[in-house]
């Protein structure tokens, strides 16, 4: 009788073996990836399936005009792929090199009425790019779990554990949108949020930045438990897909006030003094006008703000835990950011979890952007 | 720097309860282990959930938070507060105790934290309508702090084995149709379905049984170095079938009784080793884990002479 296939697809992954470079160690993006569903809905449209007589002008209250929304046959896992297999297009390494994969979307859509808990997500996307080598997990952290999956991998690549890894996300999230406009009524509809999200894929790459040269400044996240309550999403109790429900407002000003807590620490961490020396600032798209709100009250409480906002929300909509690395995908795309350029991405989200990542912009200007 | 154990706790759904809390579990196990170790909530830096079927189906926010909050670590710390806690759920099966751990460790080996809290717990989501869940609610949590280098956790490993991931699959999914309540017809409900192959506890056995021999093999060691090898409680029927593997082992410590927890499986047989390790002087432990995918997760630990963790 055969003995059983036990083979590993490579070997070993022995993850914390001491790789020997000067600790700690400096991690930098090294690409990036974005998939987007090819259908847009409008506002418009979206509000016109709307069952109960809603009469509320969301595109003047949110600056949303369309978002992408899956068609047939798209889902979180599909996404997923498509944004690692993106990101990989755009970078030095091979499926092989990456050493961790971590999956990072609220959304684990499988088809489109399957919510998959097990195998992990990260482990399908794993095996479809080819990263044998990856020690793979899900993390969920809401809106902010793209930030928290670059948080982990940079402590692995300062402590010199890890050379390179993936951190990617498929959101399948307009679910909430198409069972909110069964339910909301008006302006203070719990469910009003919901008609302000969108699907998309992001992907990025984070490697061991060479020695004396620029990358990651900070990563600093923080969890205000007090309020875990604002915003809470899950299994639609009366049909397929998600609902979720929200108190924007006191939501948005809890985020707003801790916010500017975590970008003092991440100034603090990045040797800087001032807001304004901060060339690129990329919050979480949710709505124009929370934009802009946040940036007012973040500037009267530190005394100045980042010279360039990112704002792409009027497209896309909220895509949850992918806005930040989309936008700043886009950046690169319409080439508006310049190497020596210190960004800052700002993530706000339900538990309440606010999060900055500052870094300083290098050669992965060059990948983007080129005109074909 | 290293990781070690400063305390543990678990935590079972009792009997009496037709819907246990996921978080209330998790809640107790987390009090317990703080209590073992000693240290008061707001000294934890980081929280990491490693739990899979959770209340509600919650997808939004994670756990953590709700955690966090009820266990009292630092839930209204803003970042410029001399005590802050960040918390996140991470998700890899019955593997992901082990890989929390992993993650956690990175943490405090950079310095960026000095005490972290891993917690994991599973209930059933829908106990009204689900299909093949057999596990029983159960949690445990672990309070790791920073270690001199040679004792706590030495090393971790992990494998997965993408051929046999259709053995082992957890999903919820929307079912049409269901009894009438009032005057419209019923559009359906969520319900958790759980299929595991007749063959998935032999692969884990299998896979988990070649796993450490590599891993022993990488870190030029020898399973007689090896004082307690420590299989996961989960998925049932692991305990005895990697012992099989391994010829009977008198090393292989195997639960008691039979008991069938899910991602809180490695935390339960940890709390059982350490109670042999207390008992007989066992130094070195190899703690096992395998669950969907197939994944296979490893954890080396050392005690120090003497050392009495989770008493």
């Amino acid at each position: 009788m055969r003995p059983p296939d036990t083979s590993a697809a490579g070997p070993p992954r022995t993850a914390d073996r001491e790789r020997a470079p000067a600790l700690p160690a400096r991690s930098r993006i090294e690409s990036l990836g974005l998939e987007l569903p090819s259908t847009r809905l409008s506002t418009a449209e979206l509000l016109a399936s709307c069952r109960r007589g809603f009469r509320v002008d969301l595109e003047g209250l949110t600056g949303i005009r369309e978002r992408r929304v899956c068609a047939e046959g798209e889902d979180s896992f599909t996404l997923a792929i498509d944004a690692a297999s993106d990101c990989l297009a755009h970078s030095r390494h091979e499926p092989r090199d990456l050493e961790v994969l971590i999956s990072c979307g609220i959304t684990k859509y499988k088809g489109r009425e399957s919510y998959r808990f097990e195998p992990p997500l990260s482990l399908a996307v794993k095996e479809a790019i080819g990263a044998s080598q990856a020690l793979h997990f899900d993390i969920t952290n809401a809106c902010a779990g793209m930030l928290t999956g670059v948080s982990i991998l940079n402590e692995f690549i300062r402590a010199g554990s890890v050379r390179c890894g993936m951190v990617v996300s498929g959101e399948y999230i307009s679910s909430i949108s198409s069972n909110a406009t069964r339910h909301v009524r008006g302006l203070f509809s719990r469910e009003l949020a919901s008609l302000t999200v969108g699907d998309a894929g992001s992907a990025l790459i984070l490697e061991r930045a060479p020695e004396g040269s620029v990358g990651v400044e900070a990563c600093e996240l923080l969890t205000h438990a007090r309020h875990d309550r604002l915003c809470i999403g899950g299994a639609c109790p009366d049909g397929p897909g998600a609902s979720m429900k929200t108190r924007p407002r006191k939501l948005h000003d809890v985020a707003i006030r801790v916010g500017v807590s975590v970008m003092r620490k991440a100034l603090e961490r990045s040797g800087l003094e001032r807001m304004d020396q901060i060339d690129v600032m990329i919050p979480h798209q949710t709505s124009i006008r929370a934009i802009h709100a946040g940036r007012k009250y973040s500037q009267a409480e530190l005394g100045s703000f980042a010279r360039d906002v990112v704002v792409n929300v009027d497209r896309y909509g909220n895509t949850a835990s992918t806005t930040l690395f989309m936008a700043l995908y886009q950046c690169l795309e319409e080439r508006r950011l310049r190497p020596g350029q210190r960004v800052m991405l700002m993530s706000y989200a339900s538990g309440v979890v606010a999060g900055a990542l500052v870094f300083t912009v290098d050669e992965l200007v060059e990948r983007y952007g080129r005109l074909d | 720097m290293g990781a070690s154990i400063e305390g543990l706790g678990t935590a079972r759904g009792a009997r009496w309860q037709r819907r246990p809390s996921s978080v209330g579990l998790a809640v107790r196990a987390a009090r317990r282990a703080l209590r073992n170790a000693g240290c008061a909530a707001h000294e934890i830096d980081l929280l990491i959930h490693a739990g899979v079927y959770r209340d509600d189906n919650v997808a939004e926010p994670a756990i953590a938070p709700f955690i966090q909050r009820r266990i009292g670590a630092n839930p209204g710390a803003l970042a410029t507060s001399p005590r802050r806690t960040f918390s996140f759920d991470l998700t890899n099966g019955t593997c992901g105790f082990l890989t929390a751990l992993h993650v956690a460790a990175g943490y405090l080996r950079t310095g960026s934290i000095a005490r972290a809290l891993v917690v994991a717990s599973d209930v059933n989501p829908t106990p009204s309508l689900s299909y093949g869940c057999s596990f029983e609610p159960a949690a445990a949590a672990l309070v790791l702090g920073s270690s001199p280098s040679g004792s706590g956790f030495q090393a971790f490993g992990f494998e997965s084995f993408e051929k046999d991931s259709n053995l082992f699959e957890g999903r919820v999914d929307w079912i049409s149709g269901g009894r009438w309540r009032g005057l419209a017809p019923p559009r359906g409900r969520h319900a958790l379905r759980i299929s595991e192959d007749d063959a998935f506890v032999a692969r884990c056995a299998d896979h988990a049984a070649a796993a450490v021999e590599r891993f022993l093999a990488a870190h030029a060691l020898a399973v007689d170095d090896i004082d307690l090898l420590v299989p996961s409680w989960a998925p049932a029927g692991f305990p005895d079938a990697f012992a099989e593997r391994l010829r009977h082992d008198p090393r292989v410590l195997l639960p008691e009784r039979p008991e069938r927890p899910h991602s809180a499986g490695p935390g339960l047989a940890l709390e059982a080793a350490l109670a042999r390790a207390r008992a007989s002087g066992a130094r070195s432990l190899l703690v096992v884990a395998a669950g969907a995918g197939i994944s296979v997760a490893l954890a080396l630990y050392r005690l120090e002479s003497g050392e009495r963790v989770g008493a």
